[in-house]
């Protein structure tokens, strides 16, 4: 294995590290991207851990900061967030292409990681799989009642009843204060880059449809907006994306992966998403 | 910015040079020392944001990664303090290889203060300045503090309220010594920190030195005590914040204190 320090980007302003495996790398490399503000090693090292062990595979890694975020400057016309932060991911695999003739690429990212890699791979068909950890999720009833039986698991019978008249009582007041205009009642939520459900189906459909293998993973720290084995399943119930990606809830792993035990389990995961893409997408095409 | 590896062979290390801005070379170059774990993680920033703040100010910088940390190679069970005061000695070197700059100023927070202060007594050439943060100078007090702290990050972050939820990632005692806040504590780290105690920590040998501390340590009196005795010119400095160093919720918060940052680069450019 060999790493090697550098910079890229049409302004060379973004820090990245390069890992090669022994040898001759496989067609598809893989691309960690920040999770958050946290800088390219990832939360508690994981990316520089995921990239030497892809290397031992056989793949070639890059992880790097997008800018603005870790070591990486924002270029001289910075765009916004999301939109450079593909601008950003597209020249990493432009860099692997020019330097090492890698042509597929694979993106893994967690939280805000996922979100962008979850843009830059509609926009790019050399993206052959993504692996999101805590990226978009999607309520159902089922989800709510899950939450709350976990929240009142244990309490007394009076604690719970008491719970259940407030919630009645915010519904009643709600749907009262709608009637009854109130402006703050209607208002729409905040502006957000959350995709639709109906949009997220056809992008989903968009990547499926292209080959390309999708992995989301949710944690246990996200209970309150992924409570459930299956709940990505129930969401979108009778699309046909759902039966070629795979989804995996890990109630025992947390968002920034911190026992090593859950680290390593992050780290099966993705070597099991790898080899997929390789031997479903990338051999089976070629 | 120049992102590097450097080093021996067997012993690479990951740095990143930022030569002073031409305009006003000041010559002085600073080497920034790195704590431990998740508390690097947390500094990320305030590091680079204090680079940048020293390179406009004409200094050249090295931030670099101990091996077995950061991106340089090395697994994590594979770092401990001797090593790292050896990597200092070798990045000391490689920053005095690049740079013109007559004086050097050394910064460390946390471990990277008392690594810095181990560091200056072996090192061939002793920096005219050292800049030390809140050191670590109770090895086995701050071991207790990573097993506790990495417990109370596992049930922040599982944010179910019932309390079997959280019970459920309590772990046993010696799965709790191997962690610290996610990151793996091998085994020559640990017995190296056990050992860690005010009074085996050696006087640096410096130009002289400014030690930063939120408040009064038990510790940290006697310390400073026999540094000046050993013939140390050492100034006290008392810095006041709020931030934490383990938090865990790096993801979406950033950790720049705009005070500490102002007191390092005017303490690191003075010309003193």
């Amino acid at each position: 294995m060999k790493e090697l320090a550098t910079c890229l980007g049409p302004d060379q302003n973004l820090v990245a590290v390069v890992t090669l495996p022994d040898g001759e790398p496989k067609p598809l490399a893989f691309l960690m991207l920040n999770a958050g503000v946290v800088h390219r090693i990832g939360p508690h090292r994981t990316s520089v851990k995921i990239a030497r062990r892809l290397a031992e595979l056989g793949y070639a890694t890059i992880r790097f900061d997008i800018s603005g975020v870790g070591d990486s400057r924002p270029p001289r016309d910075a765009l916004p967030f999301r939109q450079q932060a593909v601008l950003d991911i597209k020249a990493a695999m432009d860099h692997l292409q020019d330097r090492y003739q890698l042509k597929q690429f694979g993106l893994y990212g967690i939280c805000a990681g996922a979100m962008n890699g979850y843009a830059a791979a509609l926009g790019d068909e050399r993206v052959v799989g993504l692996f999101m950890f805590d990226g978009y999720a999607f309520p159902t009833g089922k989800a709510s009642l899950v939450r709350f039986v976990s929240n009142w698991r244990g309490r007394s019978l009076r604690h719970v009843l008491g719970a259940v008249r407030n919630r009645m009582r915010r519904v009643l007041v709600g749907s009262w204060m709608k009637k009854d205009g109130n402006p703050a009642a209607l208002a729409p939520p905040a502006a957000s880059t959350h995709p639709t459900k109906e949009r997220f189906a056809v992008d989903l459909q968009t990547l499926i449809g292209r080959g390309a293998r999708v992995v989301s993973l949710y944690s246990g720290s996200v209970f309150e907006e992924y409570s459930y084995q299956g709940q990505l399943s129930d969401a979108f119930k009778g699309h046909s994306f759902l039966t070629q990606m795979t989804c995996h809830y890990a109630p025992t792993v947390d968002h920034l992966v911190t026992p090593l035990e859950a680290q390593r389990h992050l780290i099966e995961l993705i070597e099991d998403w790898a080899g997929d893409t390789f031997e479903k997408r990338v051999l089976a095409t070629t | 910015m120049t992102p590097f590896f450097f080093g021996p062979d067997e012993r690479q290390l990951f740095g990143l040079y930022q030569p002073g801005q031409t305009a006003s070379r000041a010559g002085v170059a600073a080497l920034l020392c790195n704590p431990f774990g998740q508390e690097t993680v947390r500094a990320h920033r305030m590091y680079r944001v204090l680079a940048d703040r020293l390179s406009r100010a004409g200094v050249d910088v090295l931030r670099f990664d101990y091996f077995a940390t950061g991106d340089s190679p090395g697994d994590d069970d594979e770092g401990e303090p001797a090593g790292w005061v050896d990597d200092l000695v070798v990045a000391h070197g490689e920053l005095l290889r690049r740079s013109l700059a007559t004086r050097v100023v050394w910064m460390g927070a946390r471990l990277g203060a008392t690594l810095a202060a181990m560091a200056s007594t072996v090192a061939p050439r002793a920096p005219d300045r050292l800049v030390l943060w809140e050191p670590i100078v109770d090895g086995p007090a701050y071991l207790q503090e990573l097993a506790e702290r990495h417990v109370e990050t596992l049930k922040a972050s599982f944010n179910a309220p019932a309390p079997w939820w959280s019970s459920m990632f309590d772990r046993s005692s010696e799965e709790i010594d191997r962690e610290g806040v996610g990151f793996e504590l091998g085994a020559s780290l640990r017995s190296q920190l056990a050992a860690m105690k005010q009074d085996v920590i050696p006087t640096p040998r410096a130009g002289r030195c400014d030690l930063i501390e939120r408040g009064e340590r038990p510790n940290m009196a006697t310390l400073a005590m026999r540094w000046r005795g050993a013939g140390l010119q050492l100034t006290e400095i008392t810095l006041k914040h709020d931030f934490d160093w383990l938090a865990a919720e790096a993801l979406n918060t950033a950790l720049v204190p705009t005070e500490a940052v102002q007191l390092l680069s005017q303490l690191m450019t003075d010309g003193k």
